[in-house]
């Protein structure tokens, strides 16, 4: 059996001290409090929504003007049934893959 | 639940601003944030609680500025402490009373730590940053260079305040007779 060296003992012995007195304090609505108490920001994120449908609508706008989106959806009319499905299906079902290994490897993803 | 659970939470938080995250954070270091308080007060739980909330309010402000180059738990205990030294600094600006008087009045009005006197009499032997220093190793299992991290200071000073501490305190519970309790 090892002899324990005085340094040795003494650690054990406030490891034993700080062990006793070690307790769990339960939230007992401390969490919802401090999430009360926390300073709220204004939310901005209507600039994001109005920037982005005035890009749209402008865009929109300059195909229709000059003919682009006329001359897309043409192209997309003698397109292959079979190139049209795979350029539309293939990011999706990347992204869609992607989502499903990352939440099995994260258990909290969809909680 | 581990650092990576910290981590996927901040980015929660600080990137889609997904306010039940932060909530997560605080479920989880409340009980330990709370009880480095209570030692540090010596059992005072309504400035624990008070100064808790400070130091969750702090980090949920600056939490933009967490780099992830230590450990979620240190720089949050980094935040506790200098709330912790603030609040001391106030205190001993406007109160000009015996802090161990003070500290005993509030000991003995509440309900968690009536039956700690014995381990606050024994914590007040020491000076506040061997306390810390003591706390933070043997309660909250934080390493040497992790509490040089909270308290900013070099890792040498660390090994100063843990060695006289723990002499302090061994000498003490030894006097007590700390075993044959």
């Amino acid at each position: 059996m090892k002899v324990m060296t005085k340094n040795e003992k003494t650690e054990e012995k406030l490891k034993e001290f700080f062990k006793t007195y070690k307790t769990e304090i339960p939230d007992n609505g401390f969490s919802s409090k401090v999430m009360h108490q926390l300073p709220t920001e204004k939310d901005h994120s209507w600039i994001v929504w109005l920037i982005g449908a005035a890009g749209t609508s402008f865009l929109l706008f300059f195909y229709i003007h000059t003919g682009i989106l006329l001359n897309f959806i043409e192209n997309l009319m003698i397109m292959h049934f079979d190139t049209l499905l795979i350029s539309t299906a293939v990011f999706p079902l990347i992204c869609g893959i992607a989502i499903l290994v990352w939440s099995k490897n994260e258990k909290t993803f969809f909680t | 639940m581990s650092n990576r659970d910290d981590l996927y939470w901040i980015t929660q938080f600080t990137l889609i601003g997904d306010n039940k995250a932060f909530e997560k954070l605080i479920g989880k270091y409340q009980s330990p944030i709370r009880r480095f308080f209570l030692n540090l007060t010596m059992g005072d739980a309504s400035l624990s609680d008070d100064l808790a909330q400070e130091t969750f309010m702090k980090a949920f402000v600056n939490i933009h500025s967490f780099q992830a180059l230590s450990n979620f738990s240190t720089w949050l205990y980094r935040i506790a402490y200098n709330v912790y030294y603030d609040s001391v600094r106030t205190r001993k600006q406007f109160i000009e009373l015996n802090v161990p008087e003070v500290d005993l009045y509030h000991q003995t009005n509440n309900a968690f730590s009536a039956e700690k006197i014995d381990f606050y009499k024994a914590l007040q032997q020491l000076k506040k940053e061997e306390q810390t220093a003591l706390i933070l190793h043997y309660m909250e299992d934080k390493t040497q260079k992790e509490i040089a991290k909270i308290m900013n200071c070099p890792q040498g000073t660390v090994k100063t305040y843990l060695l006289k501490g723990r002499t302090k305190l061994i000498d003490y519970l030894n006097n007590e007779s700390y075993d044959k309790k």
